[in-house]
């Protein structure tokens, strides 16, 4: 209990509003007088004539407790109570009542009222202390109001939720049971009620193995991650939980157990798991596919090798033969060549020479000789030269003699230089290319850059296109790193990185 | 010109410059063989007066066999014939002790104008295969003078260029005077420098001789 006048409620307003609905002037005057002299400091009374005008303050201000006359012009009796708490049930009603009138008191009472007060025994006193009780009772009942609410959606919150949510004694025993611990353990609350929640789960260590489920090791785990733990359903289907808890306390923080959300979590882990599986696969397939890629490109060199060498052994040694021939037949023709014959022999000698300009060529374009005989720098100077007559783009480059890094990889750092030279011919509009290939800190290094037009790396399709995926996957076939810069205007330099042994 | 060694694994080819030796110098001794240590024991079987050799042929690649020649024999003009077109294969070659490069397909016309230059310890290259060489893709890596020298050429550049005589040099390497001036003469064809004080100069400015 406490005392009004002195010690309002913290958190209560401190100016308090009261209505005052008294159609009788005297009265009105009267009771406005006792709530201002004995009532708190600062409280306001507003004071109308009739239920319609108490509406329409209701409406327009806060009003923290009604005082209302229960014979108004607009009407009369238990009616005017129930007009005022259709407006709100909210705000308390104390009645005013004539003498004597014990019988439609008490049915206010019942109808919502919080207090009545009979008009001829006003005084300050009394009037105050009711208003005071009223409002207090109120507010006590608003708050339990609201605490209920709050109870009721949790509680609905735990009926309707998926997971197991639990609560367990201090020692271990399980105390509620939800729905959703029913359908997760298939198990109803009243034969899982008062058993051990460790009978239920199982935690599940890093190295796939359970263990039971200890009393200490329940209370430690309060609020921390979840814990995964295995279930056997009574069903007998094992089923993978993740398992949350936290403390539960009373008012004064002494502990009286646990709660737990266990969320079945056994699918989510076997997709995962699928998921693991299937990323080990691709990237097991991706390595095969690599692997098919480098076996594919090594017998596509081999096979260009030997018919290269074919065509240049088989064609230009009888193309060389025939030359030889036409000529020791020029030199045996008559002084006096009237049929024209010396002519056509020159006219043939030309034919054969052209062809055998072709066949070599072809024969470089399958695969140049020189990458066999004489290594991978021969061979980059090689089609350097070719490229710089070829396109008049101006080659500077730097070729170093040095390293070696074994056959298939020296195919696949010259065919990478032929994409990229190809590259520069078409997109760049270069006027000088820079090549290098330098051992550079135990790797060996292949650079092209150019002075052209450049591109965007990020946003060009250049960089996705088959061209520079197949550069990508040729550097990476031979273990090494492949590096692209380039931006619009700025031209565009491509190294590619690869380690050398280190022989002796 | 007496005995001639004709090295390629195609017959038809051998005929070819047979034929075109025959018309030109009349009766020869022409031995042939198909493969690279062929010529090896056809060196030690022999002088030579000329040898013609094609540069891809089976066997240990040309490239390690032109040093084996020229240690058994320093002076034994050295014609290259092939039909791979790649400059380096030339330029290797040269550096591996050949004289002359002629390709295939030009033997026909020029065959016997290539065997008179090296006979007489001249460098001989085709005008285009020399602009090719020229075709310069670096400055640094443009193959300069010396670089086209032997290794024996290089060695007898060297020690002209710090000034030995040629009888200092003969007695040095335990060659015949003679041998030697061939040396120096083919020095001098191949880098174009005509004194042993451009060469000297030469071999300082390019850091061959400290």
């Amino acid at each position: 209990m406490y005392d009004v006048e002195s010690k309002p409620p913290t958190g209560e307003r401190s100016t308090r509003t009261i209505l005052l609905v008294e159609d009788e002037a005297r009265d009105a005057e009267l009771i406005s007088e006792l709530i201002i002299e004995s009532g708190r400091h600062g409280d306001r009374v507003l004071h109308v004539t009739s239920l319609q005008a108490a509406l329409q303050t209701m409406a327009a201000e806060p009003v923290d407790l009604i005082l209302l006359d229960l014979r108004l012009p607009d009407g009369v009796g238990l009616d005017c109570l129930q007009t005022v708490r259709q407006e709100s049930v909210e705000i308390p009603v104390v009645v005013l009542t004539g003498v004597e009138d014990e019988h439609l008191a008490l049915s206010c009472i019942s109808g919502g009222a919080q207090d009545y007060l009979t008009k001829n025994e006003l005084e300050g006193r009394t009037l105050n202390r009711a208003i005071a009780y009223a409002l207090t009772r109120s507010r006590e009942l608003s708050e339990r109001r609201r605490a209920n609410d709050l109870q009721r959606r949790l509680a609905s919150i735990v009926e309707a939720s998926q997971d197991a949510i639990v609560s367990i004694s201090p020692d271990g025993l399980l105390m509620s049971w939800n729905p959703g611990a029913e359908r997760t353990f298939g198990l109803g609350e009243v034969e899982a009620l008062g058993r051990p929640f460790a009978d239920f789960v199982r935690p599940l260590g890093a190295d796939g193995e359970t263990t039971d489920l200890s009393l200490d090791r329940l209370l430690a785990a309060d609020q921390g991650m979840p814990i995964e733990m295995m279930s056997r359903r009574a069903d007998g289907q094992r089923i993978t939980l993740s398992v949350a808890t936290c403390h539960l306390r009373d008012d004064d923080d002494r502990l009286i157990g646990l709660a737990a959300i266990c969320r079945d979590v056994t699918e989510a882990r076997r997709r995962r798991a699928e998921l693991v599986q299937r990323n080990a696969e691709l990237t097991l397939r991706d390595e095969q596919m690599r692997a098919l890629t480098q076996r594919m490109n090594e017998l596509i060199e081999t096979e260009r090798s030997r018919i290269s060498r074919t065509v240049h052994d088989v064609l230009g040694q009888l193309l060389t033969a025939i030359n030889l021939d036409l000529h020791w037949i020029g030199r045996r023709v008559p002084e006096k060549d009237e049929r024209g014959i010396a002519a056509k022999i020159k006219e043939a000698t030309e034919l054969v020479e052209r062809t055998v300009t072709e066949v070599q060529q072809i024969s470089v374009d399958l695969r140049p000789s020189v990458l066999d005989s004489l290594g991978l720098a021969a061979g980059i100077r090689d089609e350097l030269r070719r490229f710089q007559k070829r396109t008049g783009i101006r080659v500077d480059a730097r070729i170093e003699d040095r390293a070696s890094i074994g056959a298939s990889a020296e195919s696949n750092l010259f065919r990478i230089l032929q994409e990229l030279l190809t590259n520069v011919a078409r997109h760049s509009r270069a006027a000088r290319v820079s090549v290098g290939l330098v051992l550079r800190d135990g790797q060996l290094e292949l650079q092209v850059a150019d002075d052209g037009v450049g591109f965007a790396p990020e946003a060009d399709r250049k960089l996705t296109s088959l061209g520079f995926l197949g550069i990508r996957e040729r550097s990476l076939a031979i273990g090494g790193r492949c590096a692209i810069e380039s931006a619009p205007g700025q031209g565009c330099r491509v190294s590619i990185a690869i380690p050398v042994a280190q022989d002796g | 010109m007496r005995q001639v060694l004709i090295a390629d694994d195609h017959e038809v080819t051998r005929r070819g410059i047979r034929d075109l030796l025959r018309d030109a110098h009349g009766e020869l001794v022409m031995v042939e063989v198909g493969d690279t240590e062929a010529i090896l024991e056809a060196m030690k079987d022999r002088a030579w007066d000329l040898l013609i050799l094609d540069i891809a042929m089976p066997g240990p690649p040309i490239f390690d066999i032109l040093p084996a020649i020229r240690e058994l024999d320093p002076e034994v003009p050295i014609l290259m014939i092939t039909a791979l077109p790649e400059v380096e294969i030339v330029l290797r070659v040269l550096r591996s002790g050949a004289n002359g490069v002629i390709h295939k397909h030009r033997a026909a016309n020029d065959l016997l104008a290539a065997i008179s230059q090296v006979l007489i310890g001249k460098t001989y290259l085709h005008p285009e295969t020399a602009a090719e060489i020229a075709e310069s893709i670096d400055q640094e890596a443009r193959p300069r003078p010396h670089e086209l020298l032997s290794e024996r050429e290089s060695e007898i550049f060297r020690m002209i260029a710090r000034g030995l005589s040629i009888k200092q040099i003969a007695t040095e390497l335990t060659l015949s005077d003679k041998t030697v001036s061939t040396y120096v003469s083919r020095i001098r064809e191949k880098t174009g420098l005509a004194s042993y004080v451009e060469m000297a100069r030469y071999a300082l400015q390019n850091g061959i001789v400290d």
